[in-house]
């Protein structure tokens, strides 16, 4: 299946895109997309342990299936004030 | 989760509500709020009579402090136990130039009441630890989270959760900015979003990674909207969404958020029922500073000193490009700490390696990484750059 994954923040300045389209085996989740992107951009490694999944603009699960056509981001959590 | 539609009012912390009385030169003051329908003279006394808590009077403090007490909240608790640097001007405008060296709360409190002497300001010069967050919290009405750090963002979303009290949550970091309404009583909580907290040391502080001072003043301004449409009990609240700000591109983007069963302090079986050690919770060891030199460690006077005998050693920089440009020592030689791993094989045949960043800890950091790698003597420069000014070369500039 194809989703596509919108990065931001300091994740998009490492990919050095915004936005990525991967493909994934039918049963994938947010966890094997993170760990697809982390493939691609080495230095996203950090997404899968330091960031929260959101499919569709709704937050999610690492284990949730994700589906053709998903939108998939990851939200780092950010402690400045 | 209750379901809002932007007409339908928005729950409010304020139940039974003090008998309060606006006086002839309060309602020439708050003129622009008393003719809008949705104020009105009922909502301006509910703002009189409100207690909101500011936990932090930095980025986000600054414009809550201002913009609360300008639109008349009665009662601003403030929390804060830091002293204004000259660092803390480029966002944190509460505090002015004149104010370097004096503490945040006295410096909020003269600006505070210069805005508006109606307000009542309570001042905490103190950290919000367990052993007092639930005391101080309970005093109010809604807590507005402008804190830096990750273990107080936990210690404050816990204790709003055990005493049912709703926090205004907002955070930034560089172009990008969050916030949320978090209330269990009617919706997620921070830990439904974020259970744990990220590994020590994988998510960057503003002192390390840098931040917009127009970010602040923007998520602040938000806070301070979503906490005055708390008191007010009207509109429709960030509870259950999550807004993420992207200064860069001037985009908000939204997100849905849910009630998590399984939170381990607002689910259906909490495993959490009473405030922890949130440094130790979130791997943090603040009393680190004055930790006693290891043998992995070396003063800048020591580094000076094998620099100016000629000793045989790589001096390696571990910050990031434009830090290296704005300054550093000289002989050194710049890897910056992300790209580390990557590029070890520089490295190779250096028997003698002492890194150093700004403040000692992506050095140590550094350090740590090379040793696993196999290298033999490398030391950590503690307390960077910082300290080289203060102790080696005053003309080194500090940031
Ligand atoms: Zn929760």
């Amino acid at each position: 299946m194809r989703v596509r994954v919108e990065l931001f923040g300091r994740a998009a300045e490492q990919a050095g895109v915004r936005t990525v389209e991967l493909d994934l085996p039918a049963n994938a989740t947010s966890a094997t997309a993170a760990e697809a992107l982390a493939e691609r951009y080495p230095r996203l490694e950090w997404l899968r342990r330091g960031s929260r999944p959101a499919r569709n603009q709704e937050y999610a699960r690492w284990e949730d299936p994700l589906a053709e056509g998903d939108e998939v981001s990851f939200i780092p959590p950010v402690s400045g004030g | 989760m209750i379901q809002l539609e932007a007409t339908d009012t928005c729950p409010s912390p304020l139940n039974v509500m003090e008998e309060v009385e606006l006086s002839n030169e309060e309602i020439l003051r708050y003129g622009r709020h008393l003719i809008m329908p949705e104020v009105g003279l009922e909502g301006q006394k509910r703002l009189k009579a409100a207690r909101v808590l500011l936990v932090g009077t930095g980025g986000l403090g600054s414009p809550l402090g201002m913009y609360l007490a300008a639109a008349g909240v009665g009662t601003l608790g403030l929390v804060d136990f830091d002293v204004v640097d000259f660092s803390n001007l480029q966002r944190q405008v509460i505090h002015g130039t004149k104010d370097v060296g004096r503490p945040k709360l006295h410096s909020a409190r003269a600006r505070i009441l210069d805005i508006n002497p109606h307000c009542n300001v309570e001042l905490y010069e103190t950290i919000l630890t367990s052993q007092n967050a639930l005391e101080i919290i309970g005093e109010y009405d809604m807590v507005i989270d402008g804190t830096d750090n990750f273990p107080t963002r936990y210690l404050v979303n816990d204790a709003c959760v055990l005493l049912g009290k709703p926090n205004v949550y907002g955070s930034i970091f560089r172009f990008t900015g969050q916030c949320s309404v978090f209330w269990a009583e009617h919706g997620p909580c921070y830990r439904c979003l974020y259970p744990e907290p990220p590994p020590p040391g994988m998510v960057p502080s503003c002192a390390e990674g840098g931040v917009l001072g127009i970010l602040p003043g923007i998520i602040g301004c938000m806070q301070a909207n979503e906490g005055v449409k708390l008191i007010l009990g009207k509109g429709e609240p960030l509870i259950g969404r999550f807004l993420l700000f992207d200064a860069m591109r001037m985009r908000f983007r939204e997100f849905k958020l849910r009630k998590d069963p399984e939170c381990p302090i607002c689910g259906e079986n909490p495993t959490v029922r009473e405030l922890i050690d949130y440094n130790e919770f979130c791997g943090v060891h603040p009393e680190a500073e004055s930790v006693p030199l290891t043998e992995f460690d070396l003063t800048p006077a020591q580094v000076a000193e094998r620099l100016q005998r000629g000793d045989p050693f790589l001096l390696l920089d571990v910050r990031n490009p434009e830090e290296w440009a704005i300054c550093r020592v000289e002989g050194a030689r710049l890897i910056p700490l992300p790209e580390l791993p990557g590029r070890l094989g520089e490295l190779e045949g250096a028997d003698d390696i002492v890194c150093y960043c700004r403040s000692g800890q992506r050095s140590g950091r550094a350090a740590e990484l090379l040793r696993a790698s196999g290298f033999r003597n490398v030391y950590n420069m503690v307390g960077g750059t910082l300290r080289w000014s203060d102790e080696v070369n005053p003309s080194m500039p500090k940031y």
